[in-house]
């Protein structure tokens, strides 16, 4: 009998059976000893996911296919750490999430687990059934998670609606599946690569329409345009570290398994992949909009997800108009951006959680001269909100900078012209919150220095904003519009724009972040910044890897 | 190590800015000090074993494409002088600044700027590639802006900042477009990969040839050093920047940065070899700087001014011998320059802070009595200066003057002479006019004194170098910097070249070397009896006795008024169109623009409704239209 440690489904599947053993694990201990603090749990968890971490760190030069449906290569190594890297964030955040609130439910960690077992399945697994599962796995997990606090109808009602939009979604993905199946009879990636050619020129109308489906079932969880619109009452329902893992996690998986499937089923009919170009356009054009009359941060964020999943989208759209060669460069600027975008919504959602604990709204009011409350969260918040800005030295400039160059090197200009333009709309948002946060902090002093230093030319970095009035001054009549605004168009149950979700009477006192969401924080303004200053740390990484090995 | 020489200013910029505000002054002058000292002594170690030329340890930093930038540093003998020379210029500056700046209010502030400096500077010297070398030379420019724009509540300093950025901007701009040529022809930002390129038979890009190709990089890289160096036509920035703390200037505006453009020609200078019009360029701008600016410090009467007008003609000195093809022997002037040049702005830092801000020359007077120490570390700088053997500057002067001549440049030479004669006279001007004779404001004079320590100490070390940094390449010790610089040559610094393509050596001549001393000691003279202690109204005579010349030497021979109503004018006159283009076309667009975005924003959130019905509606009617399309299109778009 060959040593476990050493058998090719443990190459395959080591990470995905270490994680599933751990969850089970935790929820039985948890069942039996329901005393013992949810932290204890989501400690036992984060070792589980460290284990898993040195296991796929171990095996990742490796190659090996177990039972014809999970593969061990390039692909599935490079995204399973970043799955599980994205784990550890998250853990670490519920960790935090935890402490401050004794009260929630404790099914947290291995729910948790659970998820990330589906989406390491949707990164390495071959076969659509077995990718189907995966991707419930991880949907079924979610809507849990979202709905976890039974008390609050907030959460609730993002459940309902992520589950009802969530089904749609599979419905529309099997749809397309089946399709293909009918044509080849098969659900295994690598037999249908073999007949991509095949599909294209023998039934171009049918392939056409099953990518379609694809694309648009999976749209729905990755929450691109037009099937977006669950996104903000979700994220705004669903407790700080679980929006957080919808918004990084579930994407990263959400990439990973559709990554897979186009490419092997559609490796023949390049003229196809002009549907995820438009796609994501619209994608891109929809989120950074309707984030501008935002108010509520937790949806704001929701929003520029939706648009950062466009810009994700974005290399799909050029897999058609390229070479093998080029797609190197396409899986690079993919995961890039997806590991910066990870370090810059994390951060982001643990200080927004934070700020709104502290003031128990989720107003972007409640930001107002936090420069001078708090000038290190501040300071963390402006390097995520840069970044996901696009401003350069942070991680979310060249992940950008990327994709515009393969745009313009694949000569799908448009797409880049519109990445720009939409990031453009996109600074007006971000700089509003960055605006509240240093504007009123400045003192009369100060601000007489900072005129001076203006007129005399030295150092102003100064950005006019002289139109609508995203942040407007107090006694500014569109205040009150905004105010107004937010009550009548939101979601029914939506009352202004404070939430349930902020515990009892306790909070406020405590102004600063305990350590554990402290090192969180600087986890993900250190990726930020690093990726930024010094992209090649991770892209020397993943030439290292060799995708095609 | 070599990280280490730029990395330990970096940290102390690091420190100064989290927590610089809350130290005293003591402490961040000294971790200041420290960082820049620790660098020195690396700086010193690497001098001495500079390894293999052209060695560089770099880090994978973008990739874009099939290019691999790389961000790391590069070691050879002339870099590792030129990193000697920055950290311990800075060294001293930075301990001299303690005294000078004390009791500025944004003392912490100050340092901060003058650690990213020292930093940036560093970097530039030890750049591994082109484009790593742009950025750091941008970062300088920017700390050379906030740093003459320091006391910015001053209208004159803010202004002179501006134009000193943007004048040396117009430089950098051609640099810029210098490297990217560079980059489309040979498809890589390093020294090595571009200078092997450019002696290919093949290099060349589009409808330019070679050759052709090869001058206009090599012309757009040293537009480049025209506007670092303060070279004719971009020299007007640099004695406006006088504006800035005189210990800046001494750093900053004297010893490293404006020298920073002479280290880029010396840098590229396997690209210049290929070209002969390139290298006749910059021999004649050099020439042409050093004598017109010589001409102008004649008549100066801000003491600062005089200095900075010093440094133009002797960066132009320093180009005229790159130009001539005597690369060691321009770099270095630029060795002994350094010293001899922050020595003279220390000194009269000294002077201006013993007078209490006064700067005018004719106001002073005396001060030999009073500040002994300045006195005479003055007069070493500015015998060193005049080039009175055997101090420092006499034997990178005179190296300068024999290659000229002994190279075929006979106007150039002539050129030199009359520079020298006119140096020598400027600086003794001011030397007698500062320190001999009766103070002629008696209330400023009661009241000067010598600074501290810390103010004393880097001049005197200074005062040493002056005086001795010559000796390191005299013909008795057989050249030892000449051969140390010329060890680059054949190796991967300078990829391709030999040791006669860079270095035209040329053996010392008595006479030569009488004749120039004779020209300064005529100087020397001429000075003393126009200021001297006996002079009475003499310099007023001569004045009025040259009468138009005098003006035009006064006025600076008018630049200022012709660019203000040349080059400045017709810009504003563009500047008012375009901001009425501005404002009234372009802005309403971009009013629309944002209110339509808006607006769309805002009619975007009628669909969220909050209704699930409406969400799975919109979505199954997006599904339906996007099949539709594709089907009625064939799939294709």
């Amino acid at each position: 009998m060959p040593d476990l440690i050493h058998a090719h489904y443990f190459v395959t599947m080591g990470p995905l059976l270490i994680v599933t053993a751990t969850a089970f694990i935790v929820m039985v201990l948890e069942f039996c000893l329901p005393r013992v603090d949810a932290r204890v749990w989501l400690g036992l968890s984060i070792l589980g996911t460290l284990a898993a971490v040195v296991t796929a760190a171990v095996h990742a030069g490796q190659r090996a296919l177990t039972l014809n449906s999970v593969v061990q290569d390039a692909f599935s190594a490079v995204f399973s750490l970043v799955i599980l890297g994205t784990t550890l964030l998250i853990l670490w955040f519920a960790l935090d999430f935890a402490r401050r609130e004794p009260q929630a439910p404790k099914e947290h960690p291995y729910l948790i687990l659970f998820a990330v077992a589906g989406a390491l399945t949707m990164a390495s697994a071959v076969d659509l059934v077995t990718l189907y599962v995966g991707l419930e796995l991880l949907s079924v997990a979610s809507y849990v998670l979202v709905g976890v606090r039974r008390q609050s109808a907030r959460s609730t009602e993002g459940a309902v609606k992520y589950l009802l939009m969530g089904s749609i979604g599979s419905a529309v993905l099997l749809y397309g599946m089946s399709f293909i199946y009918g044509l080849t009879g098969s659900t295994n990636l690598y037999d249908l690569g073999q007949q991509g050619m095949m599909l294209w020129t023998n039934y171009p109308a049918v392939t056409v329409l099953a990518f379609l489906l694809m694309l648009c079932g999976m749209g729905f969880k990755l929450s691109l345009v037009p099937f977006h619109a669950w996104t903000p009452d979700t994220y705004a329902g669903a407790p700080g570290p679980v929006s957080a893992l919808l918004a990084t996690l579930s994407k990263t998986a959400g990439f990973a398994l559709l990554l897979r499937m186009l490419l092997f089923i559609f490796n023949g009919a390049p003229q196809v992949y002009v549907w995820a170009g438009v796609i994501s356009a619209a994608t891109m054009v929809v989120g950074n909009l309707a984030a501008l009359p935002q108010r509520h941060m937790k949806r704001m964020l929701a929003f520029s997800s939706v648009a950062q999943a466009g810009y994700l989208l974005v290399p799909f759209a050029l897999f058609g108009a390229s070479g093998y060669q080029d797609w190197i460069a396409l899986f690079d600027s993919l995961v890039f951006y997806l590991v910066a975008y990870t370090f810059m919504t994390v951060g982001a959602f643990a200080v927004i959680w934070w700020v709104s604990r502290q003031t128990r709204s989720f107003d972007a009011s409640v930001l107002d001269g936090l420069a001078r409350r708090n000038p290190w969260l501040a300071g963390a918040l402006t390097v995520f909100l840069l970044g996901l800005a696009g401003m350069p030295l942070t991680a979310g400039f060249v992940g950008k900078l990327y994709l515009l160059i393969d745009t313009v090197h694949l000569h799908e200009v448009w797409l880049g012209v519109l990445l720009f333009l939409t990031s453009a709309v996109s600074f007006y948002y971000y700089f509003g919150w960055i605006r509240r946060m240093f504007q009123p902090a400045v003192s009369d002093a100060e601000l007489a220095g900072t005129v001076l230093a203006a007129d005399a030319g030295v150092f102003t970095f100064g950005l006019q904003f002289d139109n609508p009035p995203i942040t407007p001054h107090p006694g500014d009549e569109h205040w009150q519009d905004d105010v107004e605004g937010v009550r009548v168009s939101a979601a029914p149950d939506e009352t202004g724009a404070s939430d349930q979700q902020v515990g009892d009477g306790s909070a406020g006192t405590d102004a600063r972040p305990g350590i554990v969401l402290q090192t969180l924080i600087a986890v993900c303004v250190i990726g930020t910044l690093v990726l930024g200053v010094a992209p090649a740390v991770l892209l020397h990484g993943l030439w290292a890897v060799g995708w095609y090995q | 190590m070599v990280w280490w020489i730029p990395g330990f200013p970096l940290i102390a910029f690091a420190i100064t800015l989290l927590v610089g505000r809350r130290l005293a002054e003591p402490v961040v002058a000294g971790i200041a000090v420290m960082a820049t000292l620790i660098s020195f002594v690396l700086s010193t170690i690497l001098l001495l074993h500079p390894g293999t030329p052209g060695a560089v340890t770099q880090l994978d930093w973008l990739t874009v494409g099939q290019t691999h930038i790389g961000f790391g540093m590069q070691t050879s003998h002339l870099n590792a002088l030129m990193a000697f020379v920055v950290s311990l210029v800075s060294t001293l500056v930075l301990l001299y600044s303690r005294g000078y700046m004390a009791g500025d209010e944004r003392f912490s502030v100050y340092y901060q700027y003058l650690n990213l400096f020292v930093f940036s500077m560093l970097g530039l010297v030890l750049s591994a590639n082109l484009l790593e070398l742009y950025i750091f030379w941008e970062m300088v420019g920017l700390c050379s802006y906030l740093l003459v724009g320091f006391w910015f509540f001053k209208p004159e300093a803010a202004l002179a900042a501006k134009k000193s950025f943007i004048v040396t901007r117009i430089g950098d701009t051609g640099l810029f477009a210098g490297i990217v040529l560079l980059w489309l022809a040979s498809g890589s930002f390093n020294f090595d990969a571009v200078f092997q390129a450019a002696q290919s038979p093949g290099f060349g890009l589009g409808w330019l040839s070679g050759s052709g190709l090869i001058t206009l990089v090599a012309i757009l890289v040293f537009l480049g050093a025209v506007g670092k160096s303060a070279q004719f036509p971009l020299h007007v920035w640099l004695p406006d920047a006088m504006e800035g703390p005189t210990p800046v200037s001494a750093l900053i505006h004297a010893a490293t940065m404006v020298a920073a453009g002479v280290y880029l020609v010396a840098r590229m200078f396997p690209l210049f070899a290929l070209s002969h019009a390139a290298l006749t360029t910059v021999a004649w701008i050099g020439g042409v700087t050093a004598l017109l600016a010589a001409l102008i410090a004649l008549t100066q009467r801000d003491i600062k001014r005089v200095i900075a007008y010093s440094t133009v003609s002797q960066l132009g000195y320093m180009m005229m011998a790159l130009g001539a093809g005597a690369y060691a022997y321009g770099v270095f002037h630029l060795f002994t320059h350094a010293f001899f040049k922050a020595l003279l702005f220390l000194t009269a830092g000294s002077v201006i802070h013993a007078l209490g801000g006064e700067q005018d020359l004719f106001k002073m007077g005396g001060l030999a009595g009073k500040l002994p120490i300045t006195r005479w570390t003055f007069l070493a700088a500015a015998l060193a200066l005049a080039g009175i053997f055997p101090l420092s500057g006499f034997w990178s002067k005179d190296a300068i003057l024999t290659a000229l001549l002994a190279g075929g440049h006979g106007i150039l030479y002539a050129v030199g002479l009359i520079t020298a004669f006119c140096t020598a006279f400027y600086i003794f001007r001011l030397y007698f006019l500062a320190f001999a004779g009766t103070p002629r404001d008696e209330a400023l004079y009661a009241h000067a004194h010598e600074g501290g320590w810390v103010m004393t100490v880097p001049q005197v070390v200074l005062g040493v170098l002056a005086v001795m940094a010559g000796w390191w390449n005299t013909p008795i010790g057989g050249h030892p910097i000449e051969r140390y610089l010329l060890g680059d040559a054949g190796t991967s610094f300078f990829a391709g070249t030999s040791a006669g393509d860079i270095g035209h050596v040329y053996p010392e001549n008595v006479l030569w070397m009488v004749i120039s001393l004779v020209v300064a000691l005529a100087g020397i003279g001429l000075a003393a009896w126009m200021y001297g202690a006996r002079a009475d109204q003499r310099a007023a005579a001569a004045a009025s006795a040259a009468g138009p010349l005098y003006r035009v030497s006064l006025r600076k021979f008018y630049l200022d008024e012709i660019y203000e109503s040349s080059v400045v004018r017709a810009g504003k006159w563009l500047a008012r169109i375009a901001d009425g283009l501005d404002r009234f076309v372009i802005q309403s667009i971009v009013y629309l623009a944002s209110r339509m975005t808006y607006a769309a924003g805002w009619g975007l959130r009628l669909l969220q409704t909050g209704q699930v019905q409406t969400y799975g509606v919109v979505a199954a009617l997006g599904l339906f239209v996007l099949i539709a399309i594709a089907m009625l299109r064939g799939g294709v778009m």
